[in-house]
């Protein structure tokens, strides 16, 4: 089926109820311009396919979907509209539709030159300076994650200043020099940079207190192709991701251990779709976290990551925070959690922000420390400084540390 | 030369800004089409406003140069409320969604149009309050929405629809001025009740822009009783017998063996083979006493069935109430093809005339040769007849017959056309049969002469209610 039909299978059962559109957090931050909701996503994908021949212009509506999955949970007939505009993405890559998003053919142009979206990779190594590793089939993988949020910060700040022409034209010249696009590594932020790093010890540290046995490729680490698959680029991605798999597989890697909800859910719920006898096996941190630790006095509240808890039904992180803190929820959690906004950053930082403020006010009426549990959650959420990574909360805690 | 629609266009985005606008094409196609079936024009454009100055300066454009105006929120209409008949604009209140007051002591809220029920009632529940009207779509409907069309739901029987929850209103005339009807209080005897008349009017008065709504103290206790049941006179007997022992449930619902069929995996209930009727009752009670009033009911109820559950435990009441809540959409799924269609009929009667008007629909089900499921809330006598049908002309013209049918049994029963969704496009005919019927049309011309008062130029969401009788 090509993803055409896969589209118009989806969106024919589509009873336009606008059940998931109240979940959908771009919705408000758009101002509740429709398109930019779930249920107009899946209305406009529905006409788009039965209206080939008619120009359209789709790209912010898809672009824009967060992908958190919130709408599934809402839905009375089980209609994902993520999965509605992965499929849009890909067709728009597919020049089935309009011109391609500038932004997005930069970073796509980026990962397939240099492996990493902002051509960073030698820097995503650093913070592993001085950390002994064991010899062992097990790895842990990063996805560049934790390492790109100081150098997305600093773009963001930058870019709510630059109209968002001058940004698709900026993108347009990268991509016909996109050696330029290493130049961003001058630009990042410094304090969330030395932040990350520390949160990247924690983990490894977490690990290994543990008593885990585990490997880093350090330089030669490759970045699994999140943006790729994110942006549309299905493609690109399933040869991308063929031999990422396969420089894997010449380490005789057997285990990798993510770190992040996004590469965790890329590598275990993704690479199987487009890789034949996909044998390594995929496990998140905080799932093999074994430790001694003490209670926490304070009252704390949690940002359950989307692809954790509403990609993959995963509660880990939780449980174990609950074993240790008073835990008070907001209301939407759990099922009905909603994203932080991150996966917006890049693309759309007014909606991204829009989005992080409102789940920032509604997570401190809750409690006034919040942790996070992803990256990104913790760069778009990290308003004050009462808001900790799960691996520093987590740190702090550890019995005779 | 500039044209009309150009002129009105800039002149709303001078007054609204260009980003409280949408104009592009792609961005309209979502408000051609809202819950029901019913398409309706592409707008011209669709306004965003973010309160009442700017409502009251966007209608007064559209008085001026006679354009035609439909208001919308969630979208959640099932009878095309909420979509044009023709071309015009489109004023989205969803910006308009905050909780402005609450006031415990005097039991309201007070609230802006946007603001979905579910949500003003996650509020609500941490201070042990509801509000207590209960459509099924409360996930994504609204407050103004549900003003507009007089919603009801599950918890009718005990609590009324909308229409007994409202204290007052801020409400936007087409002419842009902004009145206020009613009060804060909870008795008012001051003049024509304007408030009431606003409730259920569909948009075609004017845009509510705030509404002061009674808030009650969240139930102490509640138990829920499912029994099972052969035909549907036990199912009615059974409630009738509740009700003449003094007892109010406060939710009163039932479903034939179909909708059952459809929400089976989400009910998780063990269901007798001879089942072809489900009653659920939710009794409330106070913590003591709840345990006494399920045994009473589950005495009645089993005169007229021999398998009787009492469930206690709130997130098993919780899945069953959501699965209840779903049935429609569940039903939905079940659709054999993408050109097939659910209609969802809302016809009442009073509540010891059901089980007569609904053996009646039954033998209508047949003489129509129609796929129909049917459920609702037995407890105030509204029937929701789902109706199976193709979107093509023919199958449009069997639902319309089968709707006029159940309709007349309705009115035959001293009921109503619709109980709960509004009359919009798809019941304009039928609400005309209603008042033929009773040999009462001059209740419609003294309707469209209120109308006329309130919207002298004929703006407010044009084609709805009114039947244009050849």
């Amino acid at each position: 089926m090509n993803t055409i039909n896969k589209i118009e299978e989806i969106t024919d059962k589509c009873i336009k109820c606008g059940f998931c559109e109240s979940v959908c957090p771009t919705l408000p931050a758009f101002k509740y311009n429709s398109i930019y909701g779930a249920r107009g996503r899946v209305i406009l994908a529905g006409y788009a396919v039965n209206h080939m021949d008619e120009p359209l212009k789709l790209d912010d509506s898809f672009y824009s979907c967060l992908d958190c999955f919130a709408c599934e949970n809402a839905c009375p007939v089980g209609i994902n509209a993520g999965v509605v505009s992965e499929l849009l993405k890909e067709s728009i890559t597919e020049q089935k539709f309009n011109e391609k998003n500038p932004l997005a053919e930069m970073m796509k142009d980026a990962i397939l030159k240099y492996e990493n979206p902002l051509g960073l990779k030698d820097q995503c190594s650093q913070w592993s300076d001085g950390i002994e590793f064991d010899k062992s089939d097990t790895i842990i993988l990063t996805g560049d994650m934790y390492q790109l949020m100081p150098y997305t910060r600093f773009i963001n700040k930058a870019r709510k200043y630059i109209d968002s022409a001058i940004v698709n034209s900026f993108s347009k010249i990268i991509s016909k020099n996109i050696n330029l696009i290493t130049l961003s590594r001058h630009f990042y932020d410094k304090n969330l940079r030395i932040k990350m790093d520390y949160e990247l010890k924690n983990i490894v540290y977490l690990l290994k207190k543990s008593g885990l046995k585990f490997d880093y490729l350090g330089q030669e680490e490759p970045y699994p192709g999140m943006f790729l698959y994110d942006l549309g680029y299905i493609n690109e991605f399933k040869e991308y991701s063929k031999n990422i798999y396969k420089f894997l597989k010449s380490k005789n890697v057997k285990t990798i251990i993510a770190i992040d909800p996004h590469t965790y859910d890329l590598l275990k719920n993704k690479y199987p779709l487009f890789i034949r006898d996909f044998d390594i096996n995929i496990v998140y941190y905080t799932d093999l976290i074994n430790l001694n630790l003490k209670k926490s006095d304070e009252k704390i509240t949690v940002q359950e990551p989307c692809h954790m808890v509403l990609h993959n039904n995963s509660y880990r992180a939780m449980d174990i925070l609950n074993n240790i803190s008073d835990v008070k929820l907001p209301d939407r959690n759990g099922k009905t959690t909603m994203c932080c906004g991150g996966p917006d950053e890049l693309l759309y930082p007014e909606i991204s922000y829009s989005i992080s403020r409102k789940r920032y006010e509604d997570l401190k009426k809750t409690a006034d420390k919040i942790v996070t549990v992803c990256p990104l959650c913790y760069n778009n959420l990290s308003y004050d400084d009462n808001v900790i990574d799960f691996s520093e909360f987590v740190r702090n805690l550890i019995i005779n540390d | 030369m500039e044209s009309l629609k150009d002129s009105v266009i800039n002149e709303i985005i001078k007054v609204i800004g260009k980003n409280n606008v949408i104009t592009d094409f792609e961005g309209e196609i979502p408000y051609e089409n809202d819950a029901s079936y019913i398409s309706g024009e592409k707008p011209l454009l669709i306004a965003l406003p973010e309160n009442r100055h700017e409502i009251s300066k966007i209608l007064k454009i559209c008085n001026e140069n006679k354009i035609n105006v439909t208001v919308r929120s969630g979208g959640t209409s099932l009878t095309g409320s909420s979509v044009m008949t023709e071309p015009g604009i489109i004023i989205n209140t969803m910006n308009l969604d905050k909780i402005i007051e609450l006031n415990l002591s005097s039991r309201y809220v007070v609230c802006e149009p946007g603001l979905r029920l579910d949500d003003l009632n996650n509020y609500l529940k941490k201070y042990n309050f509801f509000y207590p009207p209960d459509p099924a779509s409360s996930k994504a409907s609204t407050v103004g929405g549900t003003l507009s069309t007089n919603a009801g739901g599950l918890r009718a029987v005990k609590y009324g629809a909308t229409k007994e929850w409202v204290l007052g209103l801020e409400f936007v005339l087409p002419n842009g001025e902004i009145i206020n009807t009613g009060e804060y209080t909870l008795k008012r005897s001051a003049g024509y009740d304007l408030t009431a008349l606003i409730v259920g009017s569909e948009g075609t008065f004017g845009v509510i822009s705030k509404a002061i709504l009674k808030i009650e103290p969240l139930p102490e206790k509640t138990g829920k009783i499912i029994g099972f049941f052969k035909n549907i006179y036990d199912v009615g007997n059974a409630m009738s017998s509740v009700k003449n022992a003094g007892i109010t449930p406060i939710m009163a619902e039932f479903l034939d063996f179909y909708t059952l069929n459809s929400i089976r995996d989400k009910l998780k209930l063990e269901i007798p083979e001879y089942t072809k009727y489900m009653l659920m009752l939710d009794i409330d009670s106070t913590e003591e006493s709840l345990e006494k009033k399920l045994l009473d009911v589950k005495k009645i109820l089993s005169k007229f069935s021999g398998d009787i559950i009492i469930i206690r435990d709130e997130k098993t009441m919780d899945e069953i109430y959501m699965a209840r809540k779903g049935a429609y959409s569940s039903l939905l799924k079940e659709r054999e093809n993408k050109n097939q269609i659910i209609v969802i009929g809302d016809v009442i009667v009073p509540a010891d005339q059901l089980p007569d008007a609904m053996k009646e629909i039954e033998e209508k089900v047949g003489e129509n040769k129609l796929k129909v499921t049917l459920f609702g809330h037995i407890g105030d006598g509204n029937i929701h007849a789902n109706i199976f049908a193709d979107s093509n002309e023919t199958g449009l013209k069997k639902v319309a017959k089968f709707q006029m049918d159940i309709a007349k049994i309705a009115i035959k029963h001293r009921g109503s056309v619709s109980a709960e969704h509004g009359i919009g496009t798809e019941k304009n005919e039928l609400l005309y049969e209603e008042y033929r019927d009773k040999d009462s049309l001059y209740t419609l011309e003294l309707m469209k002469e209120i109308k006329k008062v309130f919207d002298p130029r004929n703006i407010m969401n044009r084609g709805k209610i009114f039947y244009e009788h050849n």
